[in-house]
């Protein structure tokens, strides 16, 4: 029979890993304190991590993987990954396009990828929204957003 | 007698009436807002209350401040994204029984919970007030270290049945909090050279990108679907909350109060590790354990109580010795002096009608409260008629400029969307989030008091087990970590996870 690898060995595998860089970091620095250092308490997290991180890695060996359910589809692993991006690419935008014109495009971006294909509510959600929260913030608040750098 | 009659015609005002609704209201809706947070409400809101006398002003200022406390819990409980840190413990029970179609039963038993959890902070704050005061100063570094580890043995509780997980993510959180400047020596640690990471990851941007994000991208990999989670209505019969379903809730609500009591009058650990702590333990001492996390009403009604059972006797600090316990009452300081009030003992002696009069003004913002809050119950549950396809969206939004406006830096909204891929993760490989919260917030608590504490003692252990307060929570640690071994050990093995 095929054996598997189930999700917790990866999962163990990143976290020895970073638990590596982490305890390299920390021994590598010079940190110093009365009795107990800065690095005493990380230091100790870290080692537990480890131990813990290798509980997962001996359950997950020990016991054979369940058989492969019917996972996501690809159109939805995609869904997650276009918002992903929309949301990271709307960050940048933010300074460039200023608050308010990078929020509806955003908003109109991650409503077809929430699957709204009403064309009023995504567009009435997409200029509504982000113009409330611009007066809530800047009229109300006195919090200033990103303005825009192309349009001055 | 003149002091009293004094005291309470202040509160006659009907600027002070007016003031109290004005500030629940704000604070109620600035508490369900993801990101936005009580603190910056009531900063913005403290040159208002110049102009007004001093109980009208501090009546805005608590009313946003009890208002936002239970607000946090709308939004955890309608879209299971905290508004809130402290509503955190509140958004596994609450959006499980919306889930479950009874909305309805959770914002009742929310509201009912604080507004209980408040008036017994009122009272105890209004009659124990120097007491408590005098209990508080026996809480140095060994003590609140001590409480810290209690308080941690709730990475245990909320884990059981998936330990190793629980305890991962809860190590996981006590790491993230030691990035950047170590706070009592100014040292950089765990840096990686990055200049934005001096300051250590901002809280505001792990709650946000850990609830809010992870849950819009876990809703994204649904079917595509403009379908609604489907209308709750307020008051139909499994909306209802039940004589049985009284007493099952009553003592998790007076329990919970009595911590969150005892947490506020601790300068420095505030509404999240109360409501951390009341939902834990309420866990442990439930007939029932599993159902917390999949709609327990009494999980729902510990969490809350004990969140805002810490809104009273916060001011027990501030009032008697003139040291503010958390950053709102710190806020609120500043409305005292403005109105030439200087909290500590003399206050008492000297401005007896306005200690009557702001003590009649607590119970007041919490009979408010109630009404309020069944009043706005109605448009909240609103919420749950929206379609996801409009409603995430506007989440997202909110979620980007919440994380912007408090920290006024863009690193930060990116380090939102990346504890958001690691939330969404978690809940792909079935790592339980609650633990990692709890490690992060409880973690500076342990090694401030650990290292102050050894530094007291010269490096002497001894220290932790000869204070009787010390080591009375480190005996109570040592307890629950047995139960919570004992049962876990007596459970069943947990399947693992599916192969990738």
């Amino acid at each position: 029979m095929r054996r598997t690898i189930s999700a917790d060995t990866y999962v163990a595998l990143v976290l020895l890993l970073a638990c590596a860089a982490v305890l390299n970091n920390l021994l590598s620095a010079d940190l110093s304190g009365p009795y107990a250092s800065p690095a005493t308490l990380p230091v100790a997290a870290t080692v537990v991590l480890i131990v813990l991180s290798f509980f997962l890695l001996a359950g997950s060996l020990r016991r054979a993987a369940p058989p492969s359910e019917p996972g996501l589809s690809r159109a939805a692993k995609l869904r997650v990954v276009a918002l992903f991006v929309a949301t990271a690419l709307f960050i940048a935008a933010m300074a460039q396009l200023g608050y308010v014109l990078a929020s509806i495009v955003f908003m109109i971006a991650a409503g077809l990828i929430f699957g709204n294909r009403n064309p009023v509510s995504l567009l009435g959600a997409a200029v509504v929204a982000p113009v409330a929260l611009f007066f809530f913030f800047e009229k109300v608040m006195l919090v200033f957003l990103p303005a825009s750098r192309l349009f001055g | 007698m003149d002091v009293l009659l004094t005291g309470l015609a202040a509160i006659a005002d009907p600027m002070v009436l007016l003031m109290t609704v004005t500030g629940l209201v704000i604070g109620i809706v600035i508490g369900a807002i993801p990101g936005l947070n009580v603190p910056l409400a009531v900063a913005i809101a403290l040159p208002i209350t110049f102009s007004l006398t001093p109980v009208a002003g501090l009546a805005m200022l608590v009313g946003i401040y009890k208002g936002g406390t239970y607000g946090g819990s709308l939004s955890a409980i309608l879209i299971n994204v905290p508004g809130t840190p402290a509503a955190v413990a509140t958004a596994a029970d609450g959006s499980a029984l919306t889930r479950q179609g009874k909305a309805g039963k959770a914002l009742k038993m929310s509201l009912y919970a604080s507004v209980i959890g408040e008036l017994i902070s009122d009272l105890a704050l209004i009659l124990f007030c120097v007491p408590i005061a005098s209990l508080a100063l026996k809480f140095g570094p060994t003590e609140m270290f001590a409480l810290g580890i209690f308080a941690l043995t709730l990475v245990g509780v909320l884990s059981e049945g998936n330990m190793v997980k629980g305890l991962i993510a809860g190590t996981v959180g006590l790491l993230l909090a030691n990035f950047g400047v170590d706070p009592l020596s100014g040292q950089f640690r765990l840096t990686f050279g990055v200049r934005e990471l001096s300051g250590g990851w901002a809280f505001i941007a792990l709650v946000i990108g850990i609830f809010a994000v992870s849950e819009a991208l876990a809703m994204a990999q649904q079917s595509l679907t403009t379908a609604k989670w489907g209308g709750v209505s307020l008051w139909s019969r499994e909306n209802r909350i039940e004589r049985a379903e009284w007493r099952q809730c009553a003592p998790a609500i007076g329990r919970s109060s009595l911590i969150g009591v005892l947490i506020g009058t601790i300068p420095g650990l505030g509404s999240a590790v109360a409501a951390f702590l009341s939902y834990g333990l309420g866990r442990t001492l439930s007939r029932d354990p599993d159902a917390f996390g999949n709609g327990a009403l009494d999980g729902l009604a510990s969490a809350e109580s004990g969140n805002n059972a810490v809104t009273g006797t916060t001011f027990v600090p501030l009032l008697t010795l003139g040291v503010p316990g958390d950053v709102i009452t710190a806020i609120m300081l500043g409305a005292f002096m403005v109105h030439g009030l200087i909290p500590g003992p003399a206050l008492f002696q000297q401005n007896g009608d306005f200690i009557v009069a702001f003590f009649a003004l607590m119970l007041l913002a919490t009979a408010l409260h109630f009404v309020i809050g069944l009043a706005g119950m109605s448009a909240f549950i609103q919420v749950t008629r929206v379609s996801k396809g409009v409603l995430f969206p506007i989440i997202l939004l909110l979620a980007i400029t919440g994380v912007y406006v408090t920290t006024n830096n863009v690193f930060d909204v990116y380090v939102m969307l990346g504890f958001g891929v690691l939330g969404y993760f978690m809940k792909v490989f079935g790592f339980p989030i609650a633990p990692l919260l709890i490690g992060f917030i409880l973690s500076p608590l342990i090694e401030i008091g650990f290292r102050q504490a050894m530094i007291v003692s010269r490096g002497s252990y001894d220290i932790f087990f000869t204070r009787p307060i010390a080591a009375g929570f480190l005996g109570l640690a040592l307890i629950v970590s047995l139960a919570v071994a004992w049962r876990e050990w007596r459970r069943p093995a947990a399947p693992i996870e599916r192969e990738i």
